[in-house]
């Protein structure tokens, strides 16, 4: 696949309010073809929000964006077919079994029963489901949920992918693939952006971090930008963060609560 | 057993039971007078119709008929208890059908330092709060009211004593049969194999309807003919311990003191047996987690009949997954047993009436034919219009961030229910065409008609079922608001006699012509009637289908 060099989302003043509360305030972002940028912030910074509003489930109260070159707005079918999008805790159809699932994902996105087929057994071997994917979902562990909502994010061959805390649950082997997967995905020019909480994989994976907090982005860039911009030369993602969302010395907290 | 745990228990589980049946569960607050304004109002209204009863059998004109109406009225209070065994039994097993489904299950049980004598003492006291206990309360009232005027008041609060260790004793039943039933499905699940999905559908079904037909014998008998089988039953089958506590009352009415005693302890001797039984099966069962099913890891994708039909893909992929949901979630298989119940109620009178022979029926052929043919598949299109789209429940996101246009989702969800409801008429139809054996243009306007209704109803009550989806899950799926549901209801009655009109036009006069002449019409007619119900279900289904189309484009949009 061709890398194309123009973004391949931008979000130009994008603003989601919620009654009085602002979910997100004036958002600028853009992701290049094949960049991994991983966004960060506190619970309620408004990450997943911002996600769904690139998916197109959330509208944005003002700004635009667009996907792929793609109004998302103008075109959301268009734009459904090129992404690969995984909820934070997706609820599956726990009624039937992975296979059926799978099947399910493979027809509504268009795939011929050839290429379905081999996708699905490829994705199943990797993921390691093989001996369970005749079983109903129903009696799945939290992480083999998980992997099932991947595997239906990923069979299609998305360009794009949204992935809200896609590791959570995960086995070391599971998370190890994923990782090595969009690595891959990001050389043949698929870009992800993916939400998490886990600073030490945003660290190891991502190309670029965005941190949000109350809906804003405080920050935007490598990790040695990041460095830069917190002052804060030689350190990890973690304390960046902590500095950056004020969260700064969390020692008085502990020490009270362990009187 | 520490009865403070049982009452704590008994009321965060009586609570969680309230919740279930409120309409909006987030903003829910309990309010602790109306709850027991429900049981001062049993006991207000018991007292009042006992005083009455018992007023009215004072003032008899004769003074002959006052002692036999004071043995009858012991007679009544003597089959009470059993009776009391009855509907609790009945109001328990619908509660639990009513829990099932419910997504938040109560799990401290679990890791809280409760003993499981605790927690099933809690379970059956809760259970029999709602229902049981407000007919108990209102029955003891009343016979308690009644007595004091007529002398009976020893036998009275006997008869109290009884109603109310008949309802523990159900309780508890019921208790450990839940307890034992988890136990024995998971022991049958896994011998089922490839074949527990339609193991389960099956025995559920039949299950429902077992109860169904037990609960239309025995409402559709008079409940004086029922009291007194209750009454003179119970001393046949004495060696039955969940009749004791009634035959302890009519030791006492005879004035038995030894049998009384005898068989009162044995009633409270047998509980508390039974409650050691249910708090083991608990204990045994009520940690098993569901049974893993599988289904089959051969994997074909295929074209399919749907294909072969020229259906697109996704839509035929999601109305299969709409047919695995009806056929594998308990909380949707009760729309399999509306129609079922519809047969059952109608036609279990009639072969009762002419014990077990159609003779009863063989006059009105024409009209059970059509019954047959229309009603089971037209409630089952309309059950299952109102219930496809909130089926979804929290997995609509899924449907959302495919790539598919609002106009395939309402196409896919008509498809299932259209295709479903489509073999469900030709089945009855046939069934009712061996069994009545209607002239051939009745049998073809009963296929026809079915057809026509059931499209019509189908797209009508989708169109509802889109408009009112109510897509919570906690505490039990919702599937649509209540308001949508009537009006579901009732735009799907009125849609129904609007497509049925022209054919009953026909048959009206085809009634009445004979009585009046004049308005008698050429039977062909009826081919003309055969168009103008498919022209009025054109329309309808045509501006129902637009109304869909829009509705879900709305609903789509505000899903996140």
């Amino acid at each position: 696949m061709s890398i194309i060099k123009s973004p391949a989302i931008k979000l130009s003043g994008v603003r989601k309010e919620y009654g009085d509360m602002v979910a997100v305030e004036r958002l600028d972002l853009e992701a290049g073809q094949g960049e991994i940028l991983g966004l960060l912030g506190p619970n309620g910074s408004g990450k997943s929000t911002t996600i769904k509003m690139m998916m197109g489930l959330v509208k944005p109260t003002g700004g635009s964006i667009r996907i792929l070159d793609i109004d998302v707005g103008k075109d959301p079918i268009g734009i459904k077919k090129q992404i690969g999008y995984v909820p934070e805790s997706p609820r599956i159809y726990e009624f039937l079994t992975a296979l059926e699932f799978l099947d399910l994902t493979g027809d509504l996105y268009g795939m011929d029963a050839g290429e379905k087929k081999q996708r699905i057994g490829e994705f199943i071997e990797a993921f390691g489901l093989e001996g369970r994917e005749g079983d109903i979902i129903n009696s799945y562990s939290d992480g083999m949920k998980q992997k099932a909502a991947i595997i239906s994010a990923l069979m299609h061959r998305p360009r794009l992918l949204l992935l809200d805390e896609p590791l959570r649950g995960l086995d070391p082997k599971s998370a190890r693939i994923m990782k090595d997967l969009l690595h891959e995905m990001a050389s043949q020019g698929i870009t992800t952006v993916m939400s998490t909480h886990t600073l030490e994989i945003a660290q190891a994976m991502c190309t670029r971090i965005a941190i949000m907090f109350n809906g804003r982005l405080l920050a935007l860039g490598t990790m040695e930008e990041l460095r830069q911009a917190a002052s804060m030369p030689g350190s990890g993602l973690e304390d960046i963060f902590l500095k950056l969302t004020g969260t700064g010395d969390l020692t008085p907290v502990v020490e009270a609560l362990m009187k | 057993m520490r009865w403070k745990n049982v009452l704590r228990l008994t009321g965060v589980y009586s609570k969680s039971s309230r919740l279930i049946t409120k309409r909006n569960f987030r903003m829910f607050r309990e309010s602790r007078w109306e709850t027991y304004a429900i049981y001062g109002a049993a006991v207000a209204l018991g007292a009042l119709l006992g005083l009455g009863a018992g007023y009215l059998c004072l003032m008899a004109p004769d003074k002959d008929i006052q002692p036999m109406l004071i043995q009858a009225a012991a007679g009544f209070f003597v089959s009470l208890p059993t009776m009391c065994i009855l509907y609790t039994l009945f109001l328990t097993m619908m509660f639990q059908i009513q829990r099932s489904g419910v997504m938040a299950s109560i799990q401290p049980i679990y890791w809280f330092p409760v003993a499981w004598e605790e927690h099933t003492a809690a379970t059956v006291i809760s259970s029999t709060l709602t229902g049981a206990l407000w007919i108990t309360i209102f029955i003891c009232s009343g016979v308690l009211a009644s007595s004091i005027l007529i002398g009976l008041l020893p036998l009275a609060i006997l008869t109290s004593s009884g109603l109310f260790l008949s309802m523990a004793l159900a309780g508890v039943t019921i208790e450990a049969f839940k307890a034992l039933q988890t136990g024995l499905s998971g022991v049958i699940m896994k011998a089922a194999g490839r074949s527990a999905i339609w193991v389960r559908f099956f025995a559920m079904i039949l299950m429902f309807t077992v109860i169904y037909v037990v609960y239309f014998a025995v409402t559709q008998s008079s409940m004086t003919v029922l009291f007194k089988a209750v009454a003179e039953g119970q001393l046949t089958v004495w060696f039955v311990p969940y009749v004791w506590p009634g035959i302890a009352l009519y030791a006492f009415s005879q004035g038995q003191w030894a049998e009384t005693a005898l068989l009162s302890l044995g009633s409270i001797f047998f509980g508390v047996i039974l409650f050691a039984v249910a708090a083991r099966l608990n204990a045994r069962y009520g940690l098993s987690d569901a049974p893993v099913i599988s289904v089959s890891s051969a994997y074909a994708p295929g074209t399919g009949l749907m294909g072969r039909l020229g259906i697109p893909a996704a839509e035929s992929a999601i109305a299969k997954k709409d047919f695995r949901a009806f056929t594998r979630r308990s909380e949707l298989m009760y729309v399999f047993i509306m129609p079922i119940v519809l047969v059952v109620a109608t036609f279990m009178p009639l072969v009762m009436g002419s014990r077990g022979s159609m003779g009863a029926i063989d006059g009105s052929a024409t009209f059970y034919y059509l019954y047959l043919a229309l009603m089971p598949a037209t409630v089952m299109a309309m059950m299952l219009g109102i219930s496809v789209v909130g089926a979804e429940g929290e997995r609509l996101w899924f449907l959302n961030v495919s790539p598919m246009p609002v106009k395939s989702f309402v196409r896919a969800k008509f498809l299932f229910l259209a295709m479903f409801c489509t073999a469900i008429a030709i089945v009855c139809c046939a069934a009712g065409y061996l069994i009545f054996g209607p002239a051939l243009r009745t049998a073809a306007t009963g296929i026809i008609e079915a057809m026509l209704l059931t499209y019509t109803v189908g797209i009508v009550s989708l169109s509802c079922g889109i408009a009112g989806a109510d897509f919570r899950e906690i505490p039990r799926p919702r599937m649509v608001r209540t308001e949508w549901r009537l009006t579901g209801m009732f735009l799907s009655m009125v849609s129904g006699l609007l497509v049925l009109l022209p054919v009953l036009a026909y048959g009206g006069v085809a009634v009445f012509g004979s009585m009046l002449p004049l308005i008698g019409m050429n039977g062909a007619y009826l081919y003309l009637a055969w168009l103008l119900s498919g022209a009025i279900a054109l329309a309808i289904s045509y501006v129902f289908y637009r109304a869909s189309t829009g509705y879900a484009r709305k609903l789509l949009d505000a899903t996140e």
